[in-house]
């Protein structure tokens, strides 16, 4: 079930608030109903995906009972074996098999698993609770709020990704207390801008970008096209992905519940720390804390920096999708990293809008590896835009373009709105609400597109 | 209490106090607005498909034969359709009416195969309690043995379905658009497109078909001859007509250009061969059918003049097959 989808707006979001309400009175009753709840929008997909889920919440649950209860850390770590290898079989298997075939020039069996949508997400909400446990940085929570905690539906699919102790303490309070209105009030907001910015821009950009990068898969593209796919697609996955988060923070505050942020324009970012800091952050956070520290991170030596960032981004690379192309794209931007920090400790400051350009543009390299259905091809765009080939033809869709550049840049993130930027003026109000109509008759044609990050 | 602070805190709770009633503007706003525009657009009845109890004019002003053929196929101007898709859309309904004495309009929508067409069937026959007469121009799709049967391009069966079905998809930009054009329509804006349907391709085109090489089915003949070939879309077309045993029905395979027939003895052909058998069997075992075949190797399909391309006819070869059609039908009467 899409969130921009009529079904899931007019009918499965009204029933789960009203429903939610209904039983706020008490927290079970109210705990249970989101998972029924979250239950059912994933099973809409494949009624198949729901044991795994499950299993894998049960599971952890368990193994980290068993662990607190014996004392004995094994448990914890074959917690994490298990979401490794599930996280493994389903998502990375085949590409270990084509990765072996291709080493080795020998035929092998392939899984040809479906993919169980939002796997990358709930693993890492999984691995990351018994990681805390093993730095007994996290208690062992009853079942029913530590299940919703990973299945809690608007963030189940694509994040943002939540830690244990940011989610679970809230399911604990009465969403009918001081502020409910404001929360109310600024869901609704929140999730009107991410279904506009879905439904009205990117799913627009999405027709142009396709046709450039299905094009790039079978000639060379000229100057302007390079260009148009490489920016079209740069607004795309912004405005697709920052339309998903803000879609779920919205619908999480109409339940009274608080997820953490995950952009801060980004595209105004000034080096490509400053980036990382913007993009996808409970992300960027996860690898943080859980990877990047843990391997020494940036106060144990050069050497251990290199390491550690080069190797906490081309995880980070792969955690996107089972594919080389991924892995280079991380470690792209983990050079990207290290050089922006040597240059920081040894040179003098760049002038603001040189760093940020040198910044857009060494992002934007990286879209380009991102988006390409294989490295030779993102070589060949690559190639294009850098005017090898020419500099024929001529950028596309410019008004297209320079509204999605002045949405992803000038529009506030949703922690800003939450926060500061939302006044209860009812003309506000108005003037939301006959956008969301427009976009709830917009998505009533045929096929709606997936957000981009349902894929990883 | 310092003034200042009174009058932050006076602030702060005055917000507070309007957040409820931001909320209840949008939701007022969306809700209401949502219902209003709904109910416009049912009560416009946006494809005159007869659901609304408010009658507006008579058809619509539309373009799009998958969506105007669910006005056209209920007027009761008419009581004869032909059904296909771009094979048979040269055939011209006027034509037919008056060789025929019938009031024929066209049903055809290009691209669609069996499902879609059996679908407009249905529809036609579910407002024409007595048809006089039903052409069907049947293709290659029609044959394939493949289940489910492919529907290749998007198609709105939900208009020509129940009101579950139907009511959703009113909350569409494409519905929109048809209220708005039925509105206008009724008020004068525009003016009704051709109740008939006939859209006429050849019309102000310079068409130049040059065959090249053979394109049909070219395989080694079978080797088999017991190969059984099932072809559920004729099993749909028969049960489809059951409920209507008196009406005279003609089915047409079209000509094509010669090169596009596949060899004799290969897969395909022998599957054509053994689909129009199964046509055949259908028009005999009705009261009133005919099966005229003109896939043939014949002057018509020798000439490139009568072709825009290697499976479409020209007006010329159109004249032709309405006057055969109107004969199918004279013949059919009286068996």
């Amino acid at each position: 079930m899409l969130f921009q989808s009529q079904f899931f707006i007019l009918i499965f979001l009204p029933l789960a608030t009203f429903a939610y309400y209904a039983a706020s009175g008490s927290t079970s009753v109210r705990q249970t109903v989101l998972i029924a709840a979250s239950l059912f929008f994933y099973g809409w997909w494949d009624i198949r995906f729901i044991p795994l889920l499950v299993g894998q919440i049960g599971i952890t649950w368990l193994l980290a009972l068993l662990a607190a209860r014996t004392n004995k850390k094994f448990f914890l770590f074959a917690g994490i074996f298990v979401n490794l290898m599930s996280l493994g079989t389903f998502k990375y298997f085949d590409f270990i098999i084509k990765t072996l075939e291709t080493v080795s020039g020998v035929t092998l069996p392939h899984s040809n698993f479906v993919l169980p949508i939002g796997i990358s997400f709930f693993s890492f909400q999984l691995i990351s609770y018994l990681m805390d446990r093993l730095r007994n940085d996290a208690p062992i929570y009853p079942f029913r709020p530590f299940a919703l905690f990973v299945m809690f539906f608007p963030h189940l699919i694509a994040g943002p990704i939540v830690r244990h102790n940011e989610l679970i303490p809230q399911f604990a309070v009465d969403p009918r207390g001081p502020g409910l209105w404001h929360r109310i009030s600024v869901g609704l907001i929140l999730f009107t801008l991410g279904f506009a910015k879905k439904v009205l821009l990117g799913d627009v950009l999405a027709g142009t970008v396709n046709q450039v990068f299905a094009d790039a898969s079978t000639r060379a593209l000229d100057f302007g096209e390079a260009w148009t796919g490489a920016l079209g697609f740069s607004f795309q996955l912004f405005l697709d992905f920052s339309a998903y988060t803000e879609m779920a923070i919205g619908i999480a505050l109409l339940f009274g519940l608080v997820l953490p942020e995950n952009f801060r324009r980004p595209y105004l970012a000034s080096d490509l720390s400053d980036f990382w800091r913007r993009w996808h952050i409970s992300l960027s956070r996860f690898m943080r804390d859980y990877l990047y520290i843990p391997l020494g991170g940036s106060r144990a030596g050069w050497f251990r920096y290199v390491v550690a960032a080069m190797i906490t981004m081309g995880l980070c690379g792969l955690w996107h999708g089972a594919g080389w192309k991924f892995v280079v794209w991380g470690l792209w931007h983990g050079v990207g990293l290290i050089v922006c920090r040597v240059w920081q400790s040894m040179m003098r400051p760049m002038p603001g809008i040189l760093s940020w350009g040198i910044t857009m543009l060494f992002v934007l390299a990286g879209w380009v590896l991102f988006r390409s259905a294989d490295i030779g091809t993102a070589t060949s765009v690559l190639g294009s835009l850098a005017g090898l080939r020419g500099i024929g033809g001529s950028l596309q869709e410019i008004p297209l373009f320079a509204t999605a550049a002045a949405v992803s840049v000038l529009v506030p993130s949703a922690h800003e709105i939450k926060e500061s930027v939302l006044r209860p003026q009812p003309l506000v109000a108005a003037i939301a609400a006959v956008v969301a109509l427009i976009c709830i008759f917009r998505v009533g044609k045929e096929e709606l597109i997936p957000f981009i990050y349902f894929q990883f | 209490m310092p003034l200042k602070s009174f009058k932050l805190i006076s602030s702060v709770a005055s917000r507070e106090r309007s957040w409820p009633y931001f909320a209840f503007v949008f939701l007022r706003t969306f809700f209401g607005g949502l219902l209003l525009v709904y109910v416009a657009v049912f009560l416009s009845d946006p494809f005159d498909s007869g659901r609304s109890p408010i009658s507006l004019t008579r058809g619509v002003f539309d373009h799009d034969a998958r969506f105007s053929n669910a006005s056209n196929a209920r007027d009761p101007a008419f009581d004869s359709a032909i059904f296909g898709n771009s094979h048979g859309q040269a055939l011209e309904p006027n034509r037919l009416s008056q060789l025929t004495g019938h009031h024929f309009l066209q049903l055809t929508v290009p691209g669609t195969g069996p499902l879609e067409q059996l679908t407009l069937l249905r529809w036609f026959l579910r407002h024409h309690k007595e048809p006089a007469s039903a052409v069907f121009v049947v293709d290659d799709w029609w044959c394939e043995s493949d289940l489910p049967i492919q529907v290749r391009y998007s198609f709105p069966f939900w208009l020509y379905d129940g009101w579950f079905e139907y009511l959703p998809r009113l909350l569409s930009p494409y519905a929109m658009d048809r209220a708005a054009r039925r509105i206008g329509l009724t008020v004068g804006l525009y003016s009704r497109s051709d109740p008939a349907n006939f859209d006429d391709y050849e019309s102000g085109k310079t068409w130049a078909f040059h065959p090249g090489n053979t394109i049909g089915d070219q395989s080694a003949p079978v080797t088999s001859p017991t190969v059984k070939f099932a072809f559920p879309a004729v099993e749909l077309l028969r049960k489809a007509l059951a409920g209507r045993p008196a009406l005279p029905v003609v089915i047409i395979m079209p000509p094509i250009y010669r090169t596009a027939i596949p060899r004799p003895g290969s897969v395909w052909n022998e599957r054509v061969n053994a689909c129009q058998v199964a046509f055949a069997n259908l028009a005999e075992e009705r009261r009133h059918g005919i099966y005229l075949d003109f896939r043939l190797d014949d002057d018509i399909t020798r000439d490139p003049n009568n072709f825009m391309d290697s499976t479409h006819y020209r007006s010329n070869v159109a004249r032709f097959l309405e006057g055969r059609i109107a004969e199918g039908l004279r013949r059919a009467a009286i068996r």
